[in-house]
């Protein structure tokens, strides 16, 4: 946000009074420095930086040497005499007049020069700071594909995708969000792909933020959100590049945000959130089937525990007679109705789960081990719970870690809750109530206009090709119609590979 | 009153699973015996007609539902004491939909459970889906029937392969008691009648016809709606007459439950009665939904009112209790059914009042032009 009309913002000229302001802003700052000095033994001037933010060497080297060193004549002029710009050996190099613009400058880490008599001061940029490498992300690993993580650095994001679209046509517009925090959010798309009014659409959604600081991606994702009351995450969050340039290729928006390695991408359907970037390096036929299995499996996170409970109370006939022998001598010697004991292993699930997070590397491996087989073995041992109902939670709690989008497993784990409450008073037909009221609001869902079931829901057959099975990338003639129907076309057709014909 | 669009895919699948989520669990036709079957084609023939009644009346009037028209072809007066029938008309077959259900479901499987518990949390779920307008209706149609229809083809196939009851041969004779028991379950007198039930009960898509984004495919889907349920039901009465027989079918209150019982895969995979419950219930969805809807849009349109979601929630709070309170057992709740709804309520308003519509309107148009 803009202030430079505020009175008294531009720079008088005067050395000390520009100066003596200056100082006054960043008054007990141990990390301001300035350097007083004279150009030519005739002019006084000084420069101005913030230690931990700037490459000293290079302002050793390309701004204080030649100035130290010059020698000519410098003009009395209230405009920066060129013959100082001149000598100054940097890249990128600025001329500002407003004091206000010139302190968030200085902030971001330029060095600014202020010459007396000189009524713009020279903002050189020569940033330089500690950063984390780039590294394989640690929330999506895979096996085949790139190692390459983005990082907190967005000069480095930004760099991670340029690298990957080498067309003009990515654009990449920078807007600042928090008046105090000021971070640079950049929108990322494809021109000539994109829908323009998406890009409208987050430009006015992302300009209506007005909040003290931006932390992190995941403010702006509650901040714009379309519907914030639901469990269902209605924005992908991802720290890989190529999965990034993948939807920004369908047609997607991406907002990278600094200070945070993790890039929103809008609009989405429940269907992106379950395919992993991996499913698009592998061959096709291992990874349309692995992600069957995990569309089965999300039926198992939600509904098996509810399952159990429902068909232990009411509907015992379902059950094999000899399953159901064992499964009610398991059950003799259990004081609490099912959904109690139930309720009971589900919690201290999740309990150890939140547990093994905070857990320091060493021993977490240890104590996952040790409280799945140990406490799980003792309690049906003592007679707590029942030995089927310690399986049914633990392959409940392997499915739930299926889903390659961290939210959607919230989601997933929140939801299973309600659904044992209404097996255990309804039974089965509780469950398919529940099951409908979730279909119902996963219906009504929209991400940033898109409907949160696409393809499946307003039906599109054409668009089924990536949803429960990935055909090969031959097959992929057109992108997904609810995001990029502008340029439909990605490759030519036929491009399906034949082994050649050898000559007789 | 803003009103969303839906395709006409949407609009059938709505349709259809309002037409036979009922049905196939009750024993359609069975006062003819082995021949329900042919009652049942018969009685889809008579459906085409009435379907071919209210798409015309829509082709008259295109954008208006049921509720629109009446004023405009028989005069304001007239109209509110029709159109009041109508709300009520359409409220309590939500009423009696939702009674069959909740009976079947308490009879069956949750024995212990007050009925009042069952319908009202049905209708909690109803309302909640139908906030969200004809959209959220429309697709849930398109998720959920698919797999219904999916479920049936495999129990139906099911039992033909693996039963050894199954047998073709209890069709036979076919016709082999005259013409006559056939007509007699297809015409509304006496009842119960397939003509009325369910084929005529798809009046209710002409308060549906306007939301439709393309007009053209009224007629389309109309006649799509009563053939293939028509087909569906056909096949559904052979399934169960060749594994049960006439006789049984025509004893039991849900011929359906009774076969799928039997059915057992591998001596491992048995007692399927649960399955088909719960698959009764996402049909009843669609009817228990399309009567509450079309009540609130009629009551909607009739008093002008900008929003229907306050409607649906007092519609939620009428139609739970009506249920319970409209018939003090299963056989009142039948007997009901037979001698009230359907020659006092069925017939009038289903076949009588828009074949009359559909004459005044003709007439209407001929004089202006």
């Amino acid at each position: 946000m803009n202030k430079t009309n505020q009175k008294g913002d531009l720079l008088t000229g005067n050395l000390q009074e520009d100066f003596q302001e200056i100082k006054n802003r960043f008054d007990r700052s141990s990390d301001f420095c300035y350097r007083e000095f004279e150009i030519n033994a005739a002019h006084k001037a000084v420069i101005l930086f913030i230690d931990g933010l700037v490459n000293m060497d290079r302002i050793d080297s390309n701004v204080l040497k030649p100035l130290l060193t010059y020698s000519g004549n410098v003009l009395q002029s209230e405009m920066l005499p060129k013959e100082i710009e001149d000598i100054i050996h940097s890249a990128a190099v600025k001329k500002e007049e407003s004091l206000h613009e010139a302190v968030d400058r200085v902030l971001s880490g330029d060095t600014l020069l202020l010459v007396d008599g000189v009524k713009h001061s020279l903002l050189i940029s020569e940033k330089s700071w500690e950063q984390r490498a780039i590294e394989e992300p640690a929330t999506e690993a895979v096996i085949y594909g790139p190692r390459e993580g983005f990082t907190e650095n967005i000069r480095t994001n930004t760099s991670l995708v340029r690298r990957r679209l080498k067309t003009a046509g990515l654009k990449l517009e920078s807007i600042k969000l928090g008046e105090l925090s000021q971070t640079e959010v950049v929108i990322a798309y494809l021109d000539g792909i994109a829908e323009q009014s998406i890009v409208e659409e987050v430009r006015s959604r992302l300009n209506r933020v007005s909040i003290d600081a931006i932390v992190d991606s995941g403010y702006i994702v509650e901040l714009i959100e379309d519907n914030p009351s639901s469990v269902f995450p209605q924005i992908l969050q991802t720290e890989r590049p190529d999965r990034l340039v993948g939807n920004l290729l369908e047609g997607r928006v991406g907002i990278m945000v600094d200070n945070t390695p993790f890039v929103l991408i809008v609009p989405i359907t429940f269907f992106q959130l379950m395919n992993a970037t991996e499913d698009y390096y592998e061959r096709y036929i291992l990874a349309s089937t692995i992600r069957c299995l995990r569309y089965f499996f999300i039926f198992v996170a939600l509904l098996f525990p509810s399952i159990y409970i429902a068909v232990t109370t009411f509907h015992q006939e379902l059950l094999p007679t000899n399953l159901l022998f064992s499964v009610a001598s398991a059950r003799e010697s259990v004081p609490f109705p099912v959904l109690i004991a139930a309720l009971l292993m589900e919690i201290s699930f999740e309990a150890l789960r939140e547990a093994g997070l905070r857990l320091p590397r060493a021993i977490g491996g240890t104590i996952s081990i040790v409280g799945a087989l140990v406490i799980g073995q003792a309690a049906v041992q003592a007679g707590i719970v029942g030995a089927p109902l310690v399986i049914v939670v633990s392959i409940t709690g392997i499915a739930s870690f299926m889903f390659p989008s961290y939210s959607l497993t919230g989601a997933i784990r929140l939801l299973r809750f309600p659904m044992m409450f209404l097996a255990a008073f309804l039974g089965l037909y509780g469950i398919l109530l529940g099951f409908f009221l979730i279909l119902s609001h996963l219906v009504r869902l929209r991400s940033f206009g898109v409907p949160y079931l696409s393809p499946l829901s307003p039906f599109n057959f054409s668009d089924l090709k990536d949803v429960f099975i990935r055909v090969p990338w031959w097959a992929m003639n057109k992108r997904p119609s609810d995001t990029g129907k502008k340029n439909p076309n990605r490759m030519r057709k036929l491009l399906r590979p034949h082994p050649p014909q050898r000559k007789k | 009153m803003n009103l969303e669009k839906i395709s006409g895919l949407q609009l059938f699948y709505i349709m259809i699973g309002f037409e036979i989520g009922n049905t196939v669990i009750f024993a359609t036709g069975a006062d003819a015996k082995q021949d329900a079957w042919l009652a049942i084609l018969i009685a889809m023939l008579g459906g085409l007609i009435l379907m071919w009644v209210y798409v015309k009346l829509f082709q008259y009037y295109p954008d208006d539902t049921l509720i629109q028209m009446i004023p405009k072809i028989i005069g304001r007066y007239l109209a509110y004491p029709l159109i009041l029938i109508y709300i009520l008309y359409f409220i309590y077959l939500a009423s009696t939909a939702c009674r069959d259900f909740s009976e079947l479901i308490v009879s069956t499987i949750l024995t212990e459970t007050p009925m009042v518990v069952v319908i009202g949390c049905f209708m909690v779920l109803m309302i909640y889906s139908l906030r969200g307008g004809a959209e959220v209706f429309g697709r849930m149609g398109e998720m959920v029937f698919p797999v219904y229809i999916l479920v049936m083809a495999a129990m139906w196939l099911l039992m033909g392969v693996s039963l050894d009851q199954f047998d073709l041969k209890r069709l036979t004779p076919v016709l082999g008691e005259g013409i006559k028991p056939v007509v007699d379950a297809v015409f509304p007198y006496p009842s119960p009648s397939i003509l009325v039930f369910p084929f005529g009960e798809t009046i209710l898509i002409t308060m549906f016809f306007p939301f439709l984004n393309k007009k053209s495919n009224a007629k389309k889907t109309g006649m799509a709606v009563i053939l293939v349920g028509g087909i569906l039901l056909t096949v559904n009465a052979i399934v169960m007459i060749s594994v049960l027989g006439p006789d049984i079918f025509k004893e039991e209150y849900f011929p359906l439950l009774s076969a799928a019982r039997m059915v057992s895969i591998a001596d491992f995979l048995e007692r399927f009665d649960s399955l088909i419950i719960l698959m009764m219930v996402a049909g009843v969805f669609f009817k228990v939904g399309g009567w509450t809807f079309g009540a609130s849009i009629a009551i909607a349109q009739l008093f002008k009112l900008k929003s229907r979601e306050s409607i649906l929630l007092s519609l939620g709070v009428i139609i739970t209790p009506f249920s319970i309170i409209h018939a003090t057992n299963f056989v009142q709740f039948l007997e009901n059914g037979k001698n009230f709804l359907g020659p006092y309520l069925n017939v009038p308003l289903q076949i009588v009042i828009p074949v009359l519509l559909l004459g005044i309107a003709f007439l209407r148009k001929k004089f202006q032009s």
